[in-house]
This record gives C-alpha cells, structure tokens and sequence, in this order.
C-alpha cells in the first residue's frame, strides 16, 4: 500500500471515532450532578431564575434532543456559545490554542535538546559514573512537583534577576517569547527525564545487538555505527514517546498554566469543567480528539522514515 | 564679597530643590490589577457575579451611588430629587450635560429604556428590585420621573444598586445582545477598551467624563492571575501594581517588605457555618446553641484570617444599615455545650457530615478546626469536600447536614439579604429549611415601612429572631484582602465591593 492510501485510509478511521467521543463526551458531562446555571447564578439566584435561565440556555430539552440539536450544529461547523461567557467557543479558544501550541512546542524542544545528548551519554557509559549522575537527576526531575520547580525558578530568575516575567503571556511576540521559557522548562523538566531515561535503555540494549558487533566486526568507522546503527533505532521508541508526551501537553496543563499565569487550554477546561460550560468542554474535547488523531497518524508516517522495515497496512 | 556669592548660590540650590519637590508629581499611565479570574459578561441586569459587577462598574453610573464607606446614598448622575408625601414619586433632576463615552448625550429615553429593561426583561436578575416601579417617564432630558405601585421603602437605596445603570438605548439596538454584553457603554470614568479572555481586560479613561479632571489615570488593566503565589511575586516584582484576593496568610509578609503595604477594605461580607434544619438533631436548637457554645470563634479567626476580620454575631455585617450592636458573641463554653447537648438528648454527643467546596483554603481550615473544637463535646465530623459544582448541588438540594455559606450584600439596605434569609420561597432560608412566620412578616413590612425609626426596629428584630435561633451559626465578618506598591494611592473599595478608581494614582519614582 502507498503511503498516501494509507494516510487516506487512516483518516476516514478518524470518522467513526469522533463520533464516539462526541456522544461519550455528550452524555458524560450531563451525568455529573450540577448544572451551569446553578453555579454560575450564584448563592443569591431564587429558583424562579434559575428556571428561566435553564430554558433560555435550552438546558430543560431531553438530553438526546441537546444532542441532536448539537450535532445538527456541528455540522455547519457551528460548535455554539459557551454557557457562561456567551461568546463563540471558536473564538474563546483561538487565542488560548496558540498558547498552548507554543507551550508545547518550546516545551518538545528544550525535552528534546535536554533528553537527547544527556539519554545518549547515559546509554553508552552504561553503569559508569555519568550514567549514574543523569540517572539520578533524571529521578528528581520526574519526581519534583511541578509548581513547586515553577514557583522556584520564577523566584530565581524573574524576581531576584529580571530576566523574565513572573508569570503572563504579554502583548507581543518577542514578550511572547520571554514569557514562554520559564514555563516550558519547567514543563520539559518531567519530558525530558521521561526521554533520556527511554533513550538510554535502548541504546543500551541496541549496543549489545549482534549487528553493532557486525558493523564494529567490518571495521565500520564508529560515526557510522553511531549514526546509522544505534541513533536511528534508538529513535523509535524515543518519537512514539515524544508524539504520546505531545499529545498529553496539547491537552493544557492547569499546573503550568496556573503558576505561570498562561491563558491557555488547560486553564480554560478546568474553568469550564468547574462551571459545567457543557459547550466548551464538549467543543475543546471534540477538538483535541481530532488532533491526538492527526498526531497519532503523522507518528506512524515517521516510523517508516525512520525505519525502512515499517510497511504501511 | 566671595562668601556673599556662595551663599547666593546654595539658596538658590535650595530653593530650586525646594520648587521641585512642590511640583506634581508625576504619575503612571497605566495601572494593572491581578485578580483570581476574569468576567464572563458585563450586561449589568442578567450578571450578578462579583467578577462582573466590579468591573461594569467602573464604566457605567446611576442616578445616584453608595458613598465610599458605603453609609449612604449620595448624588451621582442626578443633582437632586424630590420623593411625594405619599412615598410613591420620585422626582430626579439630572446633572446637565452628561455625555456617554462615545460623546453622545444622556437622553431621557435612555433612561427610560435602561430601567424598563432591568424590569421586563424575562432574565433580568434583581428585577425584584424594581418590582414595585410602576412606570418611568422623562418629561425632558434633565428629569426623570419614577413612579411606585406602593411605597418601598429601600427605593433609594435600590437605584444604586448594578442594574439601574444608564445605558444607551440606540448602542444597544445597534449591537446586539451578545456583543453588548461584551462591552456596554455608560458614563463612567471608564471605558472597557479590549478584552482578552482569560488573560486581561483593559479600561481607559473616559475621556467624556462628567466630572473635570478626572479619572487621574488614563488606563486601568485587570489581569488574571490565578495563583496566589504568582500574584503575590508578581506584585513584589512590580510587574502588577495591585494584588486583589490576597492569601490572609501572606498579608503580613507583604505589609513588611519594604515596597509593599497591604489594607483590609471592610466589606459586608458574612461567613456562616449552616446546619440543615430539616435533619435530626438540627432540628433542635439546643444542638444548634450546643455547637455556637462549643466553638471557639476568635481562636478560628487568628488562625484562618490571621486576625483580620471580626468574629460576627449575625448574619448582616457591620458595614450594613441597621446593625443590631445589642447582639454579643455568646463566647466559647464547652461545659454549657456539653449540659445543652445532653438535654437535647445526645449526651455523648453524635455523629454528623460537614460538606464543603474542596480548593478553598478557608473552608478547609474551618471545617478541620471545628472537627476538633466540637469533638470535645462528643461530636464526630467527617469532612466531605467535594469538587465546588458538587458541593454547591448538594447544599442546595439540601443534601447535607452542616455546610458553609457566605452573603455580601449589593446595597446599602438590609432588604435584599433579609429577603433572601427569611423567605423561604427564595432560597429555602439559604437552603437551612428553617422559617419563621414572624420573620416573613417582618421582612415584608421591611420593604414598605417608610418611617426610619419604626423600620430600624424591624431590622433588629429580624436580627435577634435569627440570633436566637440560631438559624445559621454566624462565624466572621471577612474584608477585602488588598496589597498594592507602596506607590499607589487613592485605591478604595466599598463595602458592597465596587471599586472607585477616579483618584487611584501610580506616582512615578
């Protein structure tokens, strides 16, 4: 099979599993006791108004008949309004998206830059004294709570050095970028380790292969076996590991996003699982499921890049 | 002729540091705020959320306002007003020449139309307020008349309330619901300029405004910051100028840094620890006494608000009309308890479930603290702290046997709590089950007696009922936690919450 027919046909899967997830999500989130107008009408709201704004949001409608008039929606691309901002999700979550995208993506890459020399020294002085430094601080990366490494590194470099913000996303992209260091360190702090410590193991097992034996044997130059024989299959396990790490961080993380002061996804969806804004749970849900797909098949393409063996089917 | 010289010139020295120092000083453009979270809407009659008001507030204005101290009514956008012998017309004459932040005159069909919405419109929500207005008129732009279906007694006190706020008619019409919600136009000192959700809103001076000279400071920016610890190093870097909702645990750590001072706005804010008075043993008001007697209240407020705040004695808060100062905390007892539970019949106390919000500090330490208070009279508290949606459907479907509860009020009358305790159709008592027939008579005579002297009567009597009930167990009187730079002045904040920014200044170093 190409591996355009197989892209293709990886797509159409997407079909019948957002479906599944848009009735799941549906009907999940109606099942957990508390409704939206309650709590956001607050302690002084008589029940005489909390009626009427039940039928106004079209909350008193049978669940299924919400559903279908949702799905009906949906496919005029028409997510609806949040219950409780009263504006379009789209345009709620637009900014908040970029955010987060950017967040991962500095997150990946200082993982990625951390993780991937420090994984690979590890591996091949296996049980020496640098393996055992990068080992540990691995185990203290994975195990320091997040907003404690947050609050810490704010502390050092923000309040006693100015050299970055405490917390907040700023109005332009060069203070966009500023503000985006801090909080994607101390978010790849836990990637990173979780990488490294990946990478080492299977440089380690790859070393004892009888082919790097093989390719030492034919006297290949030791660049060669490097490049070609322990990075690239040691990468495997390493970018599923990223694509999964990815995937979770697209999600939001009310930590970072909470210390750091970052309106991104992961704030908004606790906001609005606490205040039961059915449609944006249900609208950011919907969303994130479809990008876990596309990264999901894109991961898959990767493999056959890397590794010639992978045949689509 | 030389020393003649010098001395010349150090007066002269002097005297320009002098002429310096009496020059204005200069003052910041922009002041940003962090606050917990952001608005959701700003329509001033369906919102009534604190994070909504506070902030539609500062850009719109009513005919009259609270003063700061939130003692009394004074003139906003009407000079003056005549109320008929007969209590039922109110005649308003208007400041002239009042212009909305676009530039366009105030009309009386604004007027009009602004407090004809806040009544008819099906999800309005304080149109109790305005249910005894019968009719509004505007004979010419500088009078509008209101008439009452029968007297009402907080009708003054009711216009300076969010939602008799002057509005512009034609915006409206033009916009829309959805995005005037989003940005309403009024003549207040402010002017909502941009909107980021979730990150910050940003007011700019009005540059129509009504009074010459002000606002002092061209544009306000409230920031969401919702980590305390962030807020706090925020403000400590000087990357905000004012922190609201501050930790009562870090007030002090802040009032001592050297950059930093810290003030505990009073507010009407009541802290209340409530029982379900349809549950045994509840139902018993020497269970109730047993427990108000077991609890050490002044010990709670050092170790959870660090000593601000007051211990309260009932459910309305100082900063209130009408307070009942005759009410004295009945102090901590546990023998008392002990002899009360025992006639009530549980001498060795019982077993009882405390439901709470989970994630809010206060709460958490209360409940903790008054497990073990009340066990030394035998009583045994399981914590049940559940995820806010929850815990807040379980009170209010009375699934619970002791929870929390807390009430600041939006005008400076004690009408609207008093209807909200003590009629049971609005919230089932706050959702204790407890009614009182004399309560609701009172309360109902509350709203329409006219006379000062007998009206104040009313209130404190409602007060004692409650007292002596012990419908809810009254716990503190809570401020507004506020830190700011030692640069900023003029930050006030009323007792109702509303912040009054025209004077609020940053002077630059």
């Amino acid at each position: 099979m190409s591996m355009l027919n197989y892209a293709f046909k990886r797509i159409i899967q997407i079909i019948p599993i957002l479906i599944i997830v848009s009735v799941l999500i549906f009907f999940m989130i109606r099942l957990i006791p508390g409704d939206p107008v309650t709590i956001r009408l607050g302690p002084k709201a008589t029940p005489e108004m909390v009626r009427i704004l039940t039928i106004k949001e079209g909350l008193d409608k049978p669940i299924p008949v919400q559903y279908i008039i949702f799905i009906k929606n949906l496919l005029r691309f028409d997510m609806g309004n949040s219950i409780v901002y009263h504006i379009p999700i789209l345009v709620l979550l637009k900014k908040r998206i970029v955010v987060t995208l950017f967040l991962t993506l500095f997150t990946l890459i200082f993982s990625v830059v951390i993780s991937f020399p420090l994984g690979y020294l590890a591996g091949i002085k296996e049980n020496k004294i640098q393996d055992q430094i990068i080992r540990t601080g691995a185990l203290v990366a994975l195990s320091a709570p997040q907003f404690w490494v947050g609050l810490i590194l704010m502390i050092l470099f923000a309040v006693s050095i100015h050299i970055f913000p405490v917390g907040g996303w700023g109005d332009t992209w060069l203070q966009h970028l500023r503000a985006i260091i801090l909080p994607a360190f101390t978010q790849s702090l836990m990637t990173a380790a979780l990488l490294a410590r990946n990478l080492r193991n299977g440089v380690v097992d790859i070393l004892k292969m009888d082919y790097v034996d093989f390719a030492k044997s034919k006297g290949l130059d030791d660049k060669v076996i490097k490049n070609r024989h322990i990075i690239r299959n040691a990468m495997i396990p390493y970018v599923t590991l990223i694509a999964m790490r990815a995937a979770y961080m697209l999600g939001g993380s009310i930590i970072i996003e909470t210390v750091f002061a970052l309106p991104g996804v992961g704030a908004l969806m606790i906001e609005s699982i606490y205040g039961r804004d059915y449609t944006v749970i249900q609208g950011v849900v919907l969303i994130f499921a479809l990008v876990v797909m596309t990264i999901n098949i894109l991961t898959d393409l990767t493999y056959a890049y890397l590794d010639p063996r992978v045949r689509f089917e | 002729m030389k020393i003649k010289l010098i001395l010349f010139i150090v007066l002269l020295l002097v005297a320009s540091i002098f002429i310096t120092a009496l020059a204005e000083k200069e003052i910041s453009k922009q002041i940003v705020i962090g606050r917990l979270e952001d608005s959701n809407d700003l329509d001033p009659i369906t919102q009534d959320g604190n994070v909504n008001i506070w902030i539609f507030n500062l850009a719109l204005e009513g005919l009259v306002k609270t003063s700061d101290d939130g003692t009394a009514i004074e003139p906003c956008l009407a000079d003056s007003w005549d109320i008929s012998e007969d209590g039922l017309t109110y005649t308003f004459h208007l400041k002239k020449g009042v212009k909305f932040s676009d530039g366009t005159p105030v009309t009386g069909e604004d007027w009009v139309w602004s407090f004809l919405r806040a009544r008819d419109t099906e999800e309005s929500i304080w149109k109790f307020s305005l249910t005894a207005l019968k009719d509004v008129t505007a004979p010419d732009d500088n009078t509008v008349i209101l008439t009452l279906k029968e007297p009402w007694a907080p009708f003054l006190a009711d216009l300076a309330m969010f939602n008799a706020l002057v509005q512009k008619k034609a915006y409206y019409e033009k916009v829309g619901q959805e995005a005037y919600s989003q940005k309403p136009i009024g003549t207040g000192p402010y002017v909502i300029k941009e909107w980021k959700r979730g990150e910050y809103l940003l007011l700019e001076k009005n540059p129509y405004y009504h009074i010459k000279g002000l606002p002092k400071t061209d544009e306000i920016k409230f920031v969401v910051v919702a980590d305390s610890n962030t807020r706090i190093l925020q403000l400590q870097a000087g990357q905000i100028d004012v922190a609201t909702f501050v930790p009562f645990d870090k007030m002090k750590e802040l009032e001592n840094d050297p950059q930093t001072k810290v003030v505990g706005f009073p507010s009407t804010e009541t802290r209340t620890v409530v029982f379900n008075h349809t549950k045994k043993p509840f139902d018993d008001l020497r269970v109730r006494l047993a427990l108000e007697y077991a609890t050490d209240k002044q010990a709670l407020l050092n170790f959870i608000l660090f000593g601000y705040g007051e211990v309260a004695t009932t459910y309305t808060s100082k900063a209130g009309k009408y307070f009942n100062y005759g009410l004295k905390d009945r102090g901590y007892d546990v023998d008392k308890a002990k002899a009360l539970l025992a006639e009530a019949g549980y001498p060795d106390g019982f077993e009882t479930e405390f439901l709470l919000p989970s994630g809010n500090q206060v709460y958490e330490q209360l409940a903790i603290l008054l497990k073990e208070q009340w066990s030394k009279i035998g009583v045994k508290v399981n914590i049940i702290a559940l995820e806010v949606g929850l815990a807040v459907t379980g009170y209010r479907t009375m699934n619970y046997e002791i929870s929390v509860h807390h009430w600041t009020d939006d005008i400076p009358d004690p009408s609207q709590q008093a209807d909200r305790l003590f009629i049971p159709e609005r919230t089932n008592c706050v959702w204790t089950g407890w009614r009182s027939d004399r309560a609701i008579e009172l309360v109902k005579q509350g709203v329409r007696e006219i006379n000062p002297t007998k009206r104040e009567q009313i209130y404190l009597e409602l007060q004692q009922i409650y007292y002596d009930e012990v419908v809810e167990m009254s716990m503190f009187y809570v401020p507004y936690p506020i830190a700011m730079r030692k640069e900023i002045e003029g930050f006030v904040q009323t007792p109702f919450g509303n912040y009054r920014f025209e004077n609020l200044v940053k002077y630059l170093k």
